[in-house]
């Protein structure tokens, strides 16, 4: 038997590591153990991709794949289903640090090619994820690395791969940034047909070796005729670049609340375990300070939609309609996927709050938890208002909260719920009607939870 | 696999018809392409082409164009007329905000899939969510719909394919009750065939739908199957063609399938990008991965836009623009003219057969159905 802490552990790891289960779910992952959790989150290979010929076939209108809303639709539909979701959640994390947008790209398949790419690839290697960032097309044209020529160097991509994407400001010289543009010289994208008449084609990276700066660079006190990859060699190394993603990671995956301990482990991890990606995660889910972070984080729009829509189990099928209004609601609460406000990215933490967007945040969670013949939820209420005997609406509450994925609601939520409900006394089971009465209730307490404060935290 | 394919057609046996198909003997020449209609919408043309219906003189181009449950408006029929120098187009069917269209029972039809035309010049489109055929003449006006969801005999589910066959009936593929249904033209029910299965006969979330038009069999593109199947209107089945891949006649979701007066079939193999045509024994014959050169509309909507034109001067290879993407359905004409749907990129692309027809007085036609001897 799998105790409740247990439990409760493994529904935080699916909330970080994932978008969250429901009470079923997990208890079929905690029979298997946490580590072997774990385990298998960080190794998506063992599990098959999620099979989306449904989903492409009822959305055929985007056979041309040329709209953003497709790929963020797409992307959706594998978060809430993928076996693999770490995967997802990890190409979000990414998504968040390489920002790249749709605003000035304004090339679907070329932006659906760099979400597949940080999908691929972004539980491996740092440096190898680093050189096929550099050779991404959409990613080329999003800083204009296309203008990067031999003879009239464009610093922007090799001044943003510094500070925003591998080691942060005050870790190299302006002479660095110079040499590591030069180093990045030819390297540029394919010139595509114009999307008239017939819509828009993908580039392709291409290296123009006439057009490269083959002279001598110092960069970072190394000296050679580095090209970019080389570059990305050495950022690789540097302490700098492990305590930037030991910050990065610490901030997606952990919690909003800077902690400098945690963030050096990260980074001696990074370090230590060849700078794999999927090992420096495995090594932070078996972390005490991981173990301990549960619901110190504020969702981001993407985990809030996902999760929910997850929980009430509506798009499992790639025929239901209406699949297009998620992007639409991370939009509302202030995510576009897709398009980040700039390459910084998005501003997190406390950040996702205003009072806009906790409207809209409260009212999507609300909505769609409280359908109750949405099938995960009427799911959710019959096994949160089974049993026998009496039950109170206290401990219907606790049924709910255990059920919806092991969540926590502090004392003063817990009164405001009870007194809103305004049951005195006991339910009573024994009865069909009496297990209705509960059934009802389990409903308005889903309800609740949805639009409680301590639901916009994972 | 191929199951051998007999019907008796009553067509006459002669001697330059195959007495056991029913389908003239004729030499094959291939295919040459002839035009490429619509382009991406822009004050007219495509957007989400998914099939077109063959008027007299005209076609009628079903678009979709339905993203989420606020914005289902667009949904709409293109009419197409080919002339000599091109084509023209205009809408026939626009509808406004508030719904795929407002009927007089509200009726809501967000997911326009495929259509057919019957011999009176009514048009028949699917709606795969709200399970409903609905009928327009071909001026636009709306005559209703019919089809009541549901996973019983004669219920739609998934409604997707549709043809309208020599005797009226109409045929509604029930994707996901994995049926192909029989109805009257307004909708009463008739009978139908198909179970869930991967046997032979047996059907997997099937797509689009072809008439024979020789000898009234019922093609089906069983589209999780990657494979087409002909039936019986009785629901028999008589062949199947095809196998899951991407080689020579392998199928990866084929999603629409036509036979012409000749016997040959052509299937649309949507996720292979391409497509394929059998003879009537089902032995593959020829890849379509399209040849599409722009058309007039085309080139004039790059002479008015220099920054478009630039781009063009710079692209080193124009081979691509010519493939199609995602071809969702083929029909075929009374003309030898077959007529891709090439959803991807928001055109047509129209082929002739060339062919030869052995008349009666013409050499005895060479046996279709042995081998000739190896040398």
């Amino acid at each position: 038997m799998v105790s409740r802490e247990e439990v409760s552990l493994v529904a935080h790891l699916m909330r970080r590591a994932g978008f969250g289960a429901s009470g079923p779910e997990l208890e079929e992952l905690s029979s298997r153990g946490y580590e072997s959790v774990v385990d298998d989150l960080v190794s998506p290979e063992r599990f098959p991709r999620l099979e989306e010929d449904v989903l492409e076939r009822h959305h055929a209108e985007h056979a041309d794949e040329e709209s953003p809303r497709w790929v963020a639709m797409k992307w959706m539909h594998r978060m809430i289903n993928s076996p693999r979701p770490l995967e997802e959640k990890a190409a979000l994390f990414w998504h968040g640090l390489f920002a790249t947008g749709w605003a000035k790209v304004r090339n679907g398949p070329m932006m659906n090619r760099q979400y597949s790419m940080l999908r691929d690839h972004g539980l491996g290697n740092f440096g190898n994820l680093l050189k096929r960032l550099s050779r991404d097309p959409a990613m080329i044209y999003w800083l204009d690395q296309q203008t990067n020529h031999g003879d009239a160097v464009n610093e922007n991509y090799g001044r943003e791969l510094l500070e925003l994407f591998s080691m942060g400001r005050g870790n190299y010289t302006e002479d660095d940034v110079r040499n590591c543009a030069r180093a990045f010289t030819g390297w540029t994208m394919t010139h595509v047909l114009p999307r008239y008449p017939s819509g828009y084609w993908p580039s392709d990276f291409v290296y123009r070796d006439e057009d490269h700066d083959h002279g001598v660079k110092e960069f970072l006190g190394e000296e050679g005729n580095f090209n970019g990859d080389d570059v990305i060699e050495i950022i690789v190394r540097q302490p700098a670049t492990a305590r930037f993603l030991g910050e990065a990671i610490h901030s997606f995956f952990v919690s909003d609340e800077r902690d400098d301990d945690a963030i050096q482990l990260i980074a001696d991890a990074y370090e230590g375990l060849g700078y794999e990606t999927g090992e420096v995660l495995r090594f932070v889910f078996l972390s005490d300070f991981f173990r301990d972070a549960a619901f110190r984080k504020v969702k981001s729009p993407a985990e809030f939609v996902a999760g929910t829509v997850r929980l009430s189990g509506r798009y499992r099928d790639g025929y239901e309609f209406g699949l297009a209004d998620l992007p639409s609601a991370t939009l509302s609460m202030g995510q576009e996927l897709l398009n980040p406000p700039t390459v910084e990215g998005w501003h997190t933490g406390r950040e996702w709050i205003d009072s806009s967007f906790l409207v809209s945040r409260v009212n999507f969670a609300a909505e769609r938890l409280g359908e109750v013949n949405a099938p995960g939820v009427a799911n959710l209420v019959e096994r949160a208002s089974q049993g026998e005997g009496a039950v109170s609406a206290e401990d219907l509450l606790d049924t709910c909260l255990y059920e919806m994925g092991c969540l926590w609601l502090g004392k003063p939520s817990r009164e405001i719920i009870l007194k809103e409900l305004g049951i005195e006394g006991k339910l009573c089971r024994e009865t069909a009607a009496g297990k209705d009465a509960a059934k009802r209730v389990a409903g308005q307490l889903v309800g609740m939870i949805a639009s409680s404060r301590e639901y916009q935290f994972t | 696999m191929v199951i051998e394919l007999e019907i008796q057609s009553g067509r006459p046996s002669g001697p330059k018809y195959d007495g056991v198909t029913g389908y003239p003997y004729m030499l094959r020449g291939g295919h040459k392409f002839e035009i490429a209609l619509g382009q991406r919408l822009a004050l007219g043309g495509f957007k989400g082409p998914m099939d077109l219906a063959i008027g007299r003189d005209e076609l009628y181009v079903v678009n979709r164009f339905s993203e989420n449950s606020s914005n289902v408006a667009r949904n709409r029929f293109v009419r197409v007329t080919i002339e000599d120098e091109g084509y023209e187009d205009d809408d026939i069917y626009a509808p406004g905000p508030g719904g795929g269209f407002e009927s007089n029972g509200n009726e809501t039809l967000p997911s326009w899939v495929m259509c057919d035309i019957d011999d009176e010049g009514i048009l028949y489109v699917t709606d795969e969510h709200a399970n409903k055929v609905a009928r327009f003449r071909t001026s636009g006006e709306y005559l209703g719909v019919w089809g009541e969801s549901g996973e019983g005999a004669g219920e739609l589910n998934g409604a997707s394919g549709v043809a309208v066959d020599g005797e009226g009936s109409v045929w509604v593929t029930s994707s996901r009750n994995h049926r192909v249904e029989r109805f009257t033209k307004s909708g009463d029910y008739l009978g139908g065939f198909g179970v869930y299965g991967e046997a032979p006969g047996e059907l997997n979330y099937p797509w689009g739908l072809g008439i024979d038009p020789v000898n009234g069999t019922i093609m089906v593109a069983d589209w999780r199957n990657d494979r087409v199947q002909r039936f019986s209107p009785e629901g028999e089945v008589l062949q199947v063609i095809g196998e899951s891949g991407s080689g020579p006649g392998q199928m990866n979701r084929p999603s629409g399938v036509a036979v012409d007066k000749y016997g040959d079939i052509y299937v649309a193999d949507r996720s292979n990008h391409r497509g394929l045509m059998f003879n009537p024994r089902g032995g593959f014959l020829e890849s379509f991965i399209g040849d599409a050169t722009l058309n007039e509309r085309g080139m004039r909507k790059l002479m008015t836009n220099l920054d478009m034109l630039r781009m063009r001067e710079n692209v080193v290879d124009l081979d691509t623009e010519k493939r199609f993407l995602n071809p969702t359905s083929v029909k075929v004409d009374d003309e030898d003219r077959v007529y891709w749907v090439d959803s991807g990129r928001y055109r047509v692309q129209v082929y002739s057969k060339v062919c030869k027809v052995l008349g009666p007085d013409e050499i005895d036609p060479p046996s279709m159905f042995k081998d000739p001897a190896l040398s």
